[in-house]
């Protein structure tokens, strides 16, 4: 299993975080995405017409997209569905966060490229849907704390953690603090006490 | 309490829990809120003494707070107990944290700051239930006289549940609402609050 992997991507990050929770030996090749924009080179292009990363390698397949990856990595390597629900309305809310990963947060992947390599956007208009989208999953785990649950869906953390962390837990990167999460903040404190959690730059660990 | 000086809400009291802490304003003032291991609260100046870092970036380490930038630990009274780069000297007793006078009354952890009016801090401290912090993309003033001042105490009827809203200026533009019910209630009655209060962050995000 190989995995294309950018350190400082927050969707690469969605499928290391999986990888050390399953424990799953793999091959990490790096690509340069900035300064190099190496995920555009022909060779990788082959692999992903999209031009973009994380992309992962399993017997001669190419997947592309963290969601994707993380539901074919879940499907295939976690039998016990530890982190994939099989319950049918559980597992239709995990694609449901999934997607909302996917689409409502992708203006704050690029509000953070915005900040950190100048990549251009309309960083008015992505910060404030990243601040829509963080509103929109504050005010789920607010409901969900009156519940006692702890959890994006269910009783269990699933692959919607994963999915959801980074760019919750990296939005200073762009600008958003923390301060009007509440609900986010305590989430992020569960989430960085799963068992195999890593950190990457910009998510300093507790020492 | 001297002149122009005022109390002002800046967290629920059950959602800060112990060993956290998070960065938050008054008027704009950058302060770092945390609760120390014992459940002690603390509201200091969000700023280290040594180069200015946020502290809200640190961590609680027992009763001290860390600086995440150089590692300095602070204790309860903000005075500066560890400098890891330097663990052998002592540390002179100039090196603190501007802190704060805060208290947790009706569920709600309060500071006191400089502000345009006198505002006590609440008397009474009766039993309450937590329902959320809900920040509005709106000014303090048009959220209050939008809010009105409820009864004598300061209680709002929602839904024939005495509701405590108390108003956090962030900044000109924002203000976080902090929401508790007085007496002891369960998950129906916080989500009925707590919807009450969406939608009024939409009506007055609307109207702004």
């Amino acid at each position: 299993m190989i995995l294309y992997d950018f350190e400082l991507d927050e969707n690469c990050y969605k499928v290391r975080l999986l990888l050390s929770a399953l424990g799953l030996a793999h091959e990490k090749i790096t690509v340069d995405m900035h300064p190099g924009g190496e995920e555009r080179s022909e060779a990788m292009l082959a692999l992903n017409p999209t031009g973009g990363l994380p992309i992962l390698m399993e017997d001669g397949v190419a997947l592309h997209g963290a969601e994707a990856i993380l539901l074919a990595l879940a499907h295939r390597h976690d039998p016990g569905r530890t982190w994939l629900p099989a319950h049918p309305a559980r597992f239709g809310e995990v694609a449901k966060w999934l997607h909302f990963a996917a689409v409502d947060f992708a203006p704050a992947v690029m509000a953070r490229r915005n900040a950190l390599f100048d990549a251009p956007c309309d960083i008015g208009d992505v910060t404030r849907k990243a601040k829509h989208a963080l509103r929109i999953l504050d005010d789920h785990m607010t409901i969900r704390e009156f519940d006692g649950a702890a959890w994006i869906v269910g009783e269990r953390p699933s692959l919607a953690e994963f999915s959801l962390f980074p760019s919750v837990a990296l939005s200073r990167d762009y600008g958003v603090e923390h301060e009007a999460y509440p609900a986010l903040r305590r989430w992020m404190r569960q989430v960085r006490g799963l068992p195999g959690f890593i950190t990457m730059p910009g998510i300093p660990g507790y020492h | 309490m001297i002149a122009g000086t005022g109390w002002y809400p800046v967290a629920l009291a059950d959602g800060l829990e112990a060993g956290t802490s998070f960065g938050t304003r008054v008027h704009g003032r950058e302060v770092v809120v945390w609760r120390d291991t014992e459940g002690n609260s603390h509201v200091w100046e969000d700023r280290c003494p040594h180069r200015g870092m946020r502290l809200s970036f640190g961590f609680v380490r027992g009763g001290h707070f860390a600086c995440l930038y150089h590692g300095w630990q602070f204790d309860a009274a903000g005075q500066c107990r560890l400098i890891p780069a330097h663990p052998d000297i002592a540390v002179p007793n100039t090196i603190r944290v501007t802190r704060a006078r805060s208290v947790e009354r009706l569920g709600i952890v309060w500071m006191q700051a400089p502000g345009e009016v006198e505002l006590e801090a609440p008397a009474e401290n009766g039993p309450t239930t937590p329902v959320r912090t809900l920040t509005i993309e709106a000014s303090p003033s048009f959220v209050i006289e939008h809010l009105g001042s409820g009864d004598n105490a300061g209680r709002h009827d929602i839904g024939r549940l005495p509701v405590i809203a108390a108003p956090q200026p962030l900044s000109g533009t924002e203000t976080a609402l902090h929401l508790v019910i007085e007496g002891s209630h369960g998950s129906a009655e916080r989500k009925a609050v707590s919807a009450w209060g969406v939608a009024l962050r939409a009506r007055l995000e609307r109207a702004a």
